[in-house]
């Protein structure tokens, strides 16, 4: 039954029996949505042992109560699956933005789960309440570009499609989902939905979500939108010096990067002049980012068709291109996205690149075209992990070691060396389709150091940025938040994707600004100077957790953690201080029911201990460990080892130091209420979040710290 | 051009009011055909006569009358003058003393009634090294008038030596060569290098040094405010960034 925020329904569905059903979502209230309800279902149903590609495993995609209520950042949903590819095997998420979140809500559902194994390809078509399993067959093998136009196509404009590319299909452990409009959601899931022979789905909804009281809900908007929106990720100074601003980001690097004479050239009808954005002047706040001219710098304004974006959201932070110099190469020319595909192709070209028509084209025309391969066949770079991977051994001699020398001398390594865009389709496509040994990349990096016998200290290099040993990197770690950065990064079975901390230290603010604001709230040393951090205390614990648990919330309501928690804000008279109460006045606006920030972080601690449990859970059945603190939160050695002409602490450095950030986890588990020997949940903790059932869990399996 | 972009208030605007949000040349071709077409069909009943037709509203508050009221009232000189600086202060303009010297043989009079005008409280100046600037405080922010004064100034050594401190004392934070050919400096790399080749060469600048990252970019930083090593430091940060040099 639908109540204001939810939906009210979840849909399950199983490809085994084609059987088609809807549940309450009442039952998962105390989990919110998101990753809450995702947790819950996959613990409940999912036995920890099963592998991803089992026909016992599911993957439940599901948003939250503020998706598709007109609150602003709201156009995202996440799914939960047991991961294919990092140590442990435990619980992993992918979070998809764009505006199929909305579509589903719409239809009238808050979640959906995935589970059983079709015999064919199939897609999964929800039209409102018409829910229907439908043929795949055509669509299988194809690319998602592809796939996702005849889907749309065949089924009505007013649909919009998500499809996992070849990646997925062929079982890579690399793999995405890709929707219409070129979201994508990570982690593996692509080869979750193809081991269940499901290419994708399509959504279509005609109905609304109830909010309880709209005229609230409009004030908190737009509230929101005059004092505390700023440009990608909340940066809340713009990066280049406006007439109304006080500050700027001298260095040019922070996310509101529309600035006066820049703009987008390929825009129709001319050049778009994206101008000053005053605090305030809502009717701008889409010109603030220029995700491209982050990217790429100036260079990026001559390939900029416009900026595009989620569903309820005034940052417009996907780029639009058209970049013509890859049709000399026959390579698509249009290409959008916001993250790693258009920033970091560069990697898989280790003898470096050359410019095309203009002076420091190189980067852009080259992530273009690989930002166009990986999409279109849904192969995921792990934040980075895969070229890095790819970049080293390349450099270091043990591509040419593993390889056979047959596939090893068919490889067209001139293409690479030549800096042409052609090498980053041709080597993406190998991988995608499990061509040659070469194609292991695509195991990520655990499992490759496994399959190559590359040992530990293949982990301990600096250049592929590991952040613990379990595969995968870090994510605004250390460089930006120093322990406590480092301590929201070792906690997740992926990278972190937390941007608590970012959107504050990386927001071109002075120093002193946001160290008042942050401390005014979590105490006085938690918040150390730019690149000169100090030993570990306590108020650094407090806010590491803050930030951990408060990156669940944003998956579980569904916000998008690039621009909440809304820490800082644009507004001098504000004296530059966002609004941490904000979610929980737009929470009681939608569903009518009084929240407070305590309730949000008891639920999101709630949820992050879920993580920690079905973690400790995993570790204990795959690795045999009792010992998570040993066997999970295991920090490389390059991450203490780097920098050797500097000390840790010393002014110029975050090279961390091994005995302060044992300590620092020490003052974490604390924190969170877990055992400091083991970094496991205790019952007193467990308890107290309703969780008693996973403390009996955790007895019964002798994890359960005494 | 100071800053080399239209600003409100400084490029003529002819009212259409017909089109008060925008105007689209294909959407007035395609009116344009449509009026030829509608020309020569059956005319159609005139609005304003429709409207002549319907029985006159009570106006319960008197607001037109007040806003005529409102219209009639002349503003001051002193007023008016608020509101040149102001509108170019929203186009990110200082006004020169000088400038309003040239077109107002009473200036001196006229600021000092501004500075007695309650109302006129948000215009504030700035002293540069070559003319006094004015602004309204309400639409330019003090920093970025100091900014727009030493640009204005047309110093250009002076300009990036002082940037270069302020953002080392400010954020603090090294300052790429690349940061003065944005917006509003729009230096050339020619202009940036002659000018660096003077900080080079006097006393005044001596504190003012440079470095190149990893990826061969150029940044200043002060040695009043932070160690070389400290400067290389953040500098790298910045262009090595999240995922490596850009």
């Amino acid at each position: 039954m639908a109540t204001y925020g939810w939906s009210g329904k979840i849909l399950r569905v199983n490809f085994t029996t084609n059987s088609i059903k809807t549940e309450d979502t009442s039952k998962y209230k105390d989990y919110i949505g998101g990753m809450g309800i995702g947790y819950k279902i996959i613990y409940d149903e999912v036995p920890l042992e099963t592998h991803p590609y089992d026909e016992a495993s599911k993957v439940v995609l599901a948003m939250g109560p503020l998706t598709g209520s007109g609150v602003p950042c709201s156009g995202r949903l996440n799914m939960s699956f047991l991961s294919s590819w990092t140590k442990g095997y435990s619980i992993v998420d992918a979070h998809m933005g764009g505006h199929i979140a909305h579509a589903i809500k719409y239809a009238g559902y808050d979640a959906v789960i995935f589970e059983g194994k079709a015999s064919k390809p199939v897609y999964l078509k929800i039209d409102d309440d018409k829910v229907t399993i439908e043929d795949a067959s055509h669509i299988w093998g194809k690319g998602t570009f592809e796939a996702n136009r005849i889907l749309v196509e065949e089924n009505g404009e007013s649909f919009d499609a998500a499809t996992i590319g070849q990646a997925g299909e062929n079982l890579v452990n690399m793999s995405c989902m890709i929707t219409s409009v070129g979201n994508s959601g990570g982690a593996g899931v692509g080869a979750i939905f193809g081991s269940k022979k499901v290419k994708g789905f399509v959504a279509r909804g005609t109905g609304s979500v109830k909010i309880a009281d709209p005229k609230e809900l409009k004030e908190v908007s737009d509230y929101m939108l005059r004092e505390l929106v700023g440009g990608n990720n909340n940066h809340n100074v713009p990066a280049v010096p406006q007439s109304w601003a006080e500050y700027s980001a001298p260095s040019g690097t922070n996310r509101w990067s529309g600035a006066p004479g820049r703009g987008w050239q390929k825009a129709e009808g001319g050049f778009v002049d994206m101008g000053e954005q005053p605090v305030g002047d809502i009717d701008k706040i889409g010109y603030r980012a220029h995700k491209g001219y982050f990217d790429h710098g100036a260079i990026a304004d001559k390939y900029m068709v416009k900026v595009g974006g989620c569903s309820s959201c005034p940052i417009r932070c996907y780029a639009q291109y058209d970049i013509d110099p890859l049709a000399e190469y026959d390579l698509p020319t249009k290409v959008s996205n916001t993250c790693m595909p258009i920033i970091y192709q560069g990697a898989w070209y280790p003898e470096g690149l050359k410019d095309f028509v203009d002076e420091g084209d190189a980067n852009l025309v080259i992530c273009g075209a690989g930002s166009r391969a990986v999409d279109d066949y849904g192969l995921w770079d792990n934040y980075g992990n895969i070229q890095r991977d790819f970049n080293y051994c390349y450099t270091s001699g043990i591509l040419k070691e593993k390889l056979p020398a047959e596939e090893y001398n068919s490889i067209p390594w001139d293409l690479m060396k030549e800096g042409d865009p052609r090498w980053v389709v041709e080597i993406v496509r190998r991988i995608s389709m499990k061509e040659g040994e070469i194609s292991k990349l695509g195991l990520g990096t655990y499992l490759l150091v496994k399959e190559w016998n590359l040992g530990k200290e293949y982990l301990d290099v600096e250049y592929l940025q590991n952040v613990t040993y379990n595969g995968y990197p870090k994510h605004h770690s250390s460089e930006d938040v120093w322990q406590t950065g480092l301590l929201y990064n070792i906690m997740y079975n992926r990278d972190c994707m937390i941007h608590h901390m970012t959107n504050v230290i990386q927001s071109g603010s002075p120093y002193e600004l946001y160290k008042k604001i942050l401390e005014d709230e979590f105490g006085e040393g938690a918040v150390d100077k730019p690149k000169h951090y100090t030993p570990m205390n306590r108020n650094k614990a407090k806010l590491a957790k803050w930030a951990f648990i408060g990156k669940q919330w944003h998956d579980m309501a569904t916000l998008c953690n690039w621009m909440y928690p809304m820490t800082l804000s644009p507004s001098k008279k504000r004296g530059y201080k966002g609004d941490h109460d904000l979610d929980a006045k737009y929470m009681t606006a939608v569903t009518g029911e009084k929240w407070s920030r305590k309730d949000i972080d008891l639920a999101s601690e709630r949820v992050s201990n879920m993580l920690r449990v079905m973690t400790a859970i995993s570790f204990n059945i795959h690795e045999g460990s009792k010992n998570l603190r040993k066997d999970h939160d295991t920090i490389p050695a390059w991450v203490f080892d780097k920098e050797p002409d500097f000390k840790p602490f010393e002014a110029g450095t975050v090279k961390m130091d091994r005995e302060d950030m044992e300590t620092a986890k020490t003052m974490f588990y604390e924190e969170m209420g877990w055992d400091v020997e083991t970094g496991i949940p205790t019952r007193k903790t467990l308890e107290r979040l309703g969780l008693g059932y996973m403390a009996d869990d955790l007895e019964k399996r002798g994890l359960l710290p005494a | 051009m100071l800053f080399g972009r239209r600003k409100e208030g400084f490029t003529k605007v002819e009212k259409v009011t017909e089109f008060p949000k925008e105007i689209n040349e294909d959407i007035l071709k395609e009116k344009e055909k449509l009026s030829n077409i509608e020309s020569k069909e059956q005319e159609k009943p005139d609005l304003l006569d429709y409207l002549d037709e319907l029985e006159d509203v009570e106006d319960l508050d008197n607001s037109l009358e007040n806003q005529d009221i409102e219209e009639a009232e002349e503003k001051t000189e002193a007023e008016l003058l608020a509101e040149f600086i102001r509108i170019r202060s929203k186009g990110a303009y200082l006004t020169s003393k000088s400038s309003l010297e040239k077109e107002e043989p009473k200036l001196e009079e006229l600021l000092d009634n501004l500075s007695k005008d309650e109302g006129c409280q948000d215009i504030v100046y700035i002293k540069g090294d070559k003319d006094v600037y004015y602004y309204s405080n309400e639409f330019m922010s003090d920093n970025y008038a100091m900014i727009a004064m030493l640009v204005e100034d047309k110093d250009m050594p002076r300009t990036i030596a002082e940037m270069v401190r302020w953002n080392g004392k400010t954020y603090p934070c090294a300052t790429p060569l690349y940061y003065f050919k944005n917006s509003p400096y729009f230096y050339t790399d020619a202009q940036i290098e002659r000018a660096l080749g003077r900080i080079r060469h006097k006393e005044e600048y001596s504190d003012i040094c440079e470095l190149t990252t990893g990826n061969n970019v150029r940044y200043l930083y002060s040695t009043i405010h932070m160690s070389e090593k400290y400067a290389r430091a953040l500098a790298e940060g910045v262009e090595y960034g999240e995922y490596g040099y850009r």
